[in-house]
């Protein structure tokens, strides 16, 4: 039921579109020393190439995508632990969620929050355990150096001097810590898909565009993987017009029309997908946009 | 029997994720830990070969990296770069490099012998 063909393509869309990995690459650097030795043999890789795309086209047409996803990851674990110059936590996740999907089976819904959990578990721990994302000095580098722009200054206006920079630290440690207790946790599955997307929409509006909509990109994915789908799509949420009908508490019909929204929204993976991949390809061609709204 | 080994690979799965979160604790390298965007740092790589200082365009074709430019995990990435890349090439340099991790001063590292 849940929409392991969706994430799949979306997948693709990431592995081409966003991080553009046409081909893969000879060992460098390699976690795997004894991997180097693989350089030799330069025909190995090109049936690599072969393996990678007839796994992508696989996965486009839909004819055996799970399998393909499974060998995509597998592959992908594969040209990061011989080659450390491409490691990135994005591609790293990536390829866990493409191998999830490789060998899920019904009543392995879990294994995807599990995922989730982790990667903001231990982002969050990390954040958690180094002291200058709680004094500040992590955001007002990253501010203030690295990624200046107007509306952090707008914002930090609205603080007491000197403890915008460390709140949101803090902030950021908590809300990580928390999504991966909430997703654990498994209830209103729907609030932690909007949750995400929240938080990471608002580190992409307050960094204007910058970060990270590859992350927003793959955990909207795997959010949307977690949604209680088996409930979407019960014979109860086939009712819910009837149900907000017969509703006379007019508060109650509200709630159950927003929720109508919500659930139709999510039930149409068209619809979710081209959004995400709209935002997403809208913050990496953001200096684009800026352009053109410069020259209007 | 293919359900315990889907079991036994997902314990195995999730477990090396868990252990590589632990062992990133203990260790300078943040591979495989979750921690993407942890600490911003920005470098500056010189090195000198036989006397002569490489250019920035030649410091890119030796190490495979910029000569100036910004590591988002952990400056112990770059300096494990420039460690491995010279151990690879006969004639050694000397590698110095001139970071600042999250604003702080700067601070300099050099390749050891």
């Amino acid at each position: 039921m849940i929409p392991l063909r969706f994430a799949s393509i979306m997948l693709v869309f990431f592995l081409l579109g966003i991080r553009g990995t046409k081909h893969i690459l000879p060992p460098q650097f390699p976690f795997i020393d004894g991997l180097q030795a693989l350089s030799e043999f330069p025909s190995f890789f090109l049936f690599l190439d072969i393996i990678y795309w007839s796994c992508l086209i696989l996965i486009i047409i839909g004819f055996k995508y799970k399998y393909a996803a499974f060998t995509l990851a597998l592959m992908i674990f594969f040209q990061i632990g011989a080659n450390s110059l491409l490691f990135s936590n994005s591609f790293l996740f990536a390829g866990c969620l493409l191998f999830l999907i490789g060998v899920y089976q019904q009543g392995n819904e879990w294994t995807f929050r599990w995922q989730i959990a982790l990667l903001y578990g231990g982002a969050g721990l990390n954040k958690a355990l180094e002291f200058d994302w709680w004094n500040g000095n992590y955001f007002n580098a990253f501010f203030e150096i690295y990624y200046p722009n107007f509306l952090i200054g707008w914002v930090s206006e609205f603080f007491p001097e000197g403890s915008f920079y460390g709140s949101l630290g803090i902030f950021t440690i908590f809300i990580e810590l928390g999504l991966a207790i909430w997703v654990i946790a498994n209830r209103r599955m729907v609030g932690f898909f909007i949750a995400t997307q929240a938080f990471h929409l608002t580190m992409l509006i307050m960094t204007l565009g910058e970060l990270s909509y590859i992350f927003y990109f793959l955990i909207s994915i795997a959010a949307y993987l977690v949604l209680p789908w088996n409930e979407i799509f019960s014979p109860e949420s086939k009712n819910q017009k009837n149900i907000y009908h017969d509703q006379k508490n007019l508060a109650s019909r509200r709630n159950l029309f927003k929720k109508e929204i919500i659930i139709n929204y999510l039930k149409n993976p068209i619809i979710t997908g081209i959004l995400i991949l709209i935002i997403s390809f809208s913050c990496k061609y953001n200096h684009l946009i800026f352009n053109f709204l410069e020259r209007i | 029997m293919k359900n315990k080994l889907r079991s036994i690979v997902l314990f195995l799965f999730f477990g090396l994720q868990v252990l590589g979160i632990v062992v990133a604790r203990f260790h300078e390298y943040r591979f495989f830990s979750w921690a993407p965007f942890d600490e911003l740092s920005s470098y500056e790589i010189e090195s000198v070969l036989e006397g002569e200082k490489l250019t920035d365009s030649e410091i890119r074709d030796r190490y495979f990296i910029p000569a100036k430019g910004r590591e988002n995990r952990s400056i112990n990435h770059i300096f494990r770069i420039l460690k491995k890349m010279e151990e690879t090439h006969s004639k050694k340099a000397e590698v110095t490099v001139r970071y600042s991790t999250n604003g702080k001063d700067e601070e300099t590292w050099e390749l050891k012998r």
